[in-house]
């Protein structure tokens, strides 16, 4: 149907554009005319390096983070269904049906004067911490629910097994597929996060979506493209990652559930 | 009510897209207000031909189906005016049960008081009165079907076509809907075409059995002809349960492992004799020319199965007797059927 | 019990980073959200401002229209989708559903490439018709910004819903008499709705809070969340800013609350 077409070529055409866009020589005049070049690309890695090293390092911090506080709270949470329990899902799940911006101006106001805290990139790490907590946890409550943690449980305990035996020998290695899908969901979102980023960052901690909305303001269309071609070649392999995982789990994880869950801050 | 529509299926074969050979080439002529039940076991072809003459899948090339002598073979569904009851029933989920009844009325455009008149009309027939405001997930399995067949039936169809229509139904609930199916049915009039692999269900819901095979059609006839003559192996085993000893017939008598048997046939070197274990009776050892170990006996109740078996051979038959005695297990017995009984194909 | 005290244990670190980080400051917004600068309430000012109702306005004009326009495509799209198979299948819905990890500044990069000074689009037109069109830097880029990462999420909705509708309601339709159209109407979409809802209202939130699309966009933008930039970085006016947050925040999570309550009462009728 014509729809079809038009809607996919709406959505396609733009990103194959930019991708162009950050290999050509020159932009006006075309890539046919003048050819194609790393130069933007080498040039964007000496201007926004930085930019792209902070954003891995803060997507790794905010997966260690979500990982240790997400997975036993998810556990808990499973084990102990319960009004507190859910109530404590919902809060959990908050941020995600606020927007950033409010977030990160609360966080602001409760910590703006905390000199070195507020000046840190632990700070941003805050916020996508935050945001990115409860995919973790729905990823790993999920599977706990499909192979029936509980069970698995009262089978260890009839066998003799402690609390901490329990959870390291039976709940953990049984989770690795939830810890997975929210792993790579955790590092994509903290890769493209802006709205709470933009509110917390300073000059020195810049990370590679603000990089790129300084870039969109102030330098060339080449530049930037090339920058944004960067961006899609961190984010693009993991995308297809969640995806092949979805499909061989049969669609438990990605952002598709109805839930109030977003995608990437906007 | 209704007069029921005479069917013609010509030559209708299908071949889907991904190779399977769904159906070779049958032809069947159904009376106007017959009831015909189409037997078979799954994959033999049953449904892709009651899908055709509903209209929910074409041909391929040469195969026509008539409609009281109309050519409807490239009119999809939703113009042939059949009614027709799904497998899963499907009801929709998005309206109550009178709404579902009256779906068909409405997109025909009858008006909105008429229509849920008639849809009430009809579910009290099938007293499912009280029912009408339900949702569907309020309902039974049985509530359900019966909701599906009256949804079918508003809309005053020629022809009724049912898809294994009792299969999701528990062991008692089966018994009695077939009953009331039944009558109710016969009662309309409509020209009715069940599906089934349930051979007890095809032989009290037909006026005619099809037993079909791998997409063949294997035998059409009245039901005790079915069962009494089938016309191949395949129809033999797949109705009712059959016996089948091997051996070669002699001067009147069926030589085989187990003994011996007196046959009304012509001599032959290797012959299949058949017949029905309700046909057969246990008699004293020394009574009968076969002889027999009793493996288990099996109490149904109102029936006792009886399992016999050659110790040397292996050979094993069944026996259906009356329920008051009971064969030991391990004791020797004679087997005696009489000739007329036997079945050779 | 031991294993009581070991589920403390385990939950306690949520616990700490959640209040810390995200309760006790939500709360601290709010509480300074109402004392505003000039002494009186920041509300009652809100209300009487006109350029804050008109950007509270404009922002719920532009996500209303674009999860109204996002429904429908997403819709006939996805319907099409999930019902045809062909080669590359796998590889075209991949590439639909990468806009979801875009930065609203990319995609506002991305429209200004489509319809920018030098997009493709003002070169098109101006080939055909000599006019170049230009439409990135206002609302109507906006919208497509919004559009350009709302599809793709409710595209995937529809698809994996579609998926699970079972063939033989429509067939039972059909058998009735209904043609694709009444099919469409009658079973197909009630069966979609709470899908449906929840991602529509889901794309009207996401749209309601979105800044770095106006942000790239720039200039006569003046949705909610840039006024809330403005008055925090610019103007200082700190509790402007949180008064209008919780404003943005509620009406949000509002919006997401009543659709999850309406789709999850229509999941249990349907059954």
């Amino acid at each position: 149907m014509i729809v079809t077409l038009l809607v996919t070529a709406f959505l396609v055409v733009p990103m194959l554009l930019s991708l162009m866009a950050g290999v050509t020589a020159n932009y006006f005049q075309g890539i046919v005319r003048s050819g194609v070049t790393l130069q933007w690309v080498g040039e964007v890695w000496t201007l926004y390096a930085d930019t792209i090293l902070l954003s891995l390092q803060i997507a790794i911090a905010t997966l260690a983070a979500t990982l240790v506080i997400g997975v036993p709270a998810a556990y808990v949470l499973n084990r102990q269904p319960s009004r507190i329990s859910r109530a404590i899902e919902e809060i959990v799940t908050l941020p995600l049906a606020i927007p950033g911006l409010a977030i990160a101006l609360a966080l602001l106001i409760s910590y703006g004067s905390a000199g070195e805290f507020r000046k840190s990139w632990a700070f941003i790490l805050v916020g996508h911490v935050l945001y990115t907590l409860p995919f973790m946890m729905r990823a790993v409550m999920a599977v706990l629910a499909a192979v029936d943690a509980r069970t698995l449980e009262e089978g260890a305990a009839s066998l003799g097994a402690g609390p901490l035996q329990r959870f390291c020998h039976v709940i953990l290695p049984n989770v690795a597929s939830g810890m997975l899908a929210g792993s790579l969901m955790v590092v994509t979102l903290s890769i493209g996060e802006f709205n709470l980023t933009w509110m917390l960052h300073t000059p020195l901690t810049k990370t590679l979506p603000v990089g790129l909305a300084d870039s969109y303001a102030s330098m060339r269309l080449e530049i930037a493209s090339a920058y944004t071609l960067v961006f899609f070649v961190m984010i693009i392999p993991l995308l297809v990652g969640l995806q092949l995982f979805a499909s061989l789990l049969g669609g438990a994880t990605p952002p598709t559930s109805t839930q109030d869950r977003k995608g990437a801050p906007t | 009510m209704t007069k029921g529509i005479a069917i013609s299926v010509v030559e209708v074969a299908k071949t889907f897209a991904d190779g399977t050979r769904a159906l070779r080439p049958v032809s069947v002529e159904i009376a106007a207000g017959e009831q015909l039940a189409i037997l078979g076991p799954s994959g033999c072809g049953k449904t892709t031909l009651l899908r055709i003459i509903a209209g929910l899948e074409r041909p391929d090339r040469g195969g026509i189906v008539r409609f009281e002598g109309r050519d409807v073979t490239s009119l999809p569904i939703e113009r042939r005016n059949v009614g027709m009851v799904f497998q899963s029933y499907a009801l929709f989920p998005n309206m109550t049960v009178i709404e579902n009844v009256a779906y068909g009325l409405r997109v025909r455009g009858v008006a909105r008081s008429e229509r849920l008149a008639e849809a009430g009309r009809v579910l009290d027939m099938m007293r499912l009165g009280d029912l009408s405001r339900r949702r569907i997930d309020q309902l039974s399995g049985g509530q359900r079907q019966r909701v599906a067949l009256a949804r079918a039936l508003a809309v005053k169809p020629g022809v009724l076509l049912l898809d294994e229509p009792l299969t999701a139904l528990d062991a008692a609930l089966r018994d009695e809907l077939r009953a009331e199916i039944d009558s109710l049915l016969r009662s309309l009039r409509i020209t009715t075409i069940y599906v089934t692999h349930d051979q007890a269900e095809a032989m009290v819901l037909g006026d005619r059995v099809i037993v079909m095979e791998k997409g063949g059609i294997a035998q059409t006839g009245a039901p005790r002809e079915i069962y009494f003559k089938p016309a191949n192996p395949f129809v033999a085993g797949f109705v009712g349960s059959m016996n089948r000893i091997e051996g070669e017939i002699r001067d009147g008598r069926l030589v085989c492992v187990a003994g011996e048997l007196p046959v009304r046939r012509a001599d032959e070197r290797r012959a299949i004799v058949r017949f029905r274990p309700e046909r057969a009776r246990l008699v004293p050892a020394g009574e009968s020319g076969l002889r027999l170990d009793v493996e288990r006996v099996h109490f149904l109740g109102a029936a006792q199965r009886v399992y016999l078996r050659h110790p040397d051979s292996g050979l094993e038959l069944i026996v259906d007797s009356d329920n008051r005695h009971c064969p030991a297990p391990g004791a020797r017995v004679g087997l005696a059927v009489d000739p007329d009984d036997l079945i050779v194909l | 019990m031991a294993a009581t005290r070991f589920s403390a244990l385990l939950i306690l670190p949520l616990v700490v980073v959640v209040t810390a980080f995200f309760i006790l400051p939500m709360a601290e917004l709010f509480a300074r959200s109402f004392a505003s600068r000039t002494g009186g309430v920041t509300y009652a000012e809100i209300i009487a401002t006109p350029r804050y109702l008109a950007s509270l306005g404009a922002t719920l004009a532009v996500a209303a229209l674009t999860t109204v326009i996002t429904l429908v495509l997403s819709t006939l799209v996805g319907l099409l989708l999930a019902r045809s198979r062909f080669p590359g299948r796998a590889l075209l819905l991949a590439v639909l559903t990468f806009p979801l990890a875009f930065p609203g500044v990319v995609v506002g990069f991305l429209v200004i490439l489509l319809a920018g000074r030098q997009g493709l689009l003002g070169e098109i037109t101006k080939a055909a018709t000599g006019e170049k069109l230009v439409f990135a830097y206002s609302m109507n880029g906006l919208l497509v910004g919004y559009l350009y990462f709302s599809i793709p999420r409710v595209l995937l909705t529809v698809i994996a819903a579609a998926e699970k509708l079972d063939p033989a309601l429509e067939e039972a339709a059909r058998s009735l008499g209904a043609g694709p159209w009444r099919v469409l109407a009658d079973i197909v979409l009630p069966a979609l709705a709470p899908a449906l809802l929840a991602s529509g209202a889901l794309a009207f939130a996401t749209a309601m809070g979105a800044i770095g699309t106006a942000f790239t966009l720039a200039t006569n933008i003046d949705v909610l969340p840039m006024v809330i930039y403005t008055e925090f970085t610019l103007n200082a006016n700190i509790a402007m800013a949180a008064a209008l947050s919780i404003v943005l925040g509620l009406i949000t999570w509002l919006v997401l609350a009543i659709a999850r309550q309406a789709s999850g009462a229509t999941v249990a009728a349907a059954g």
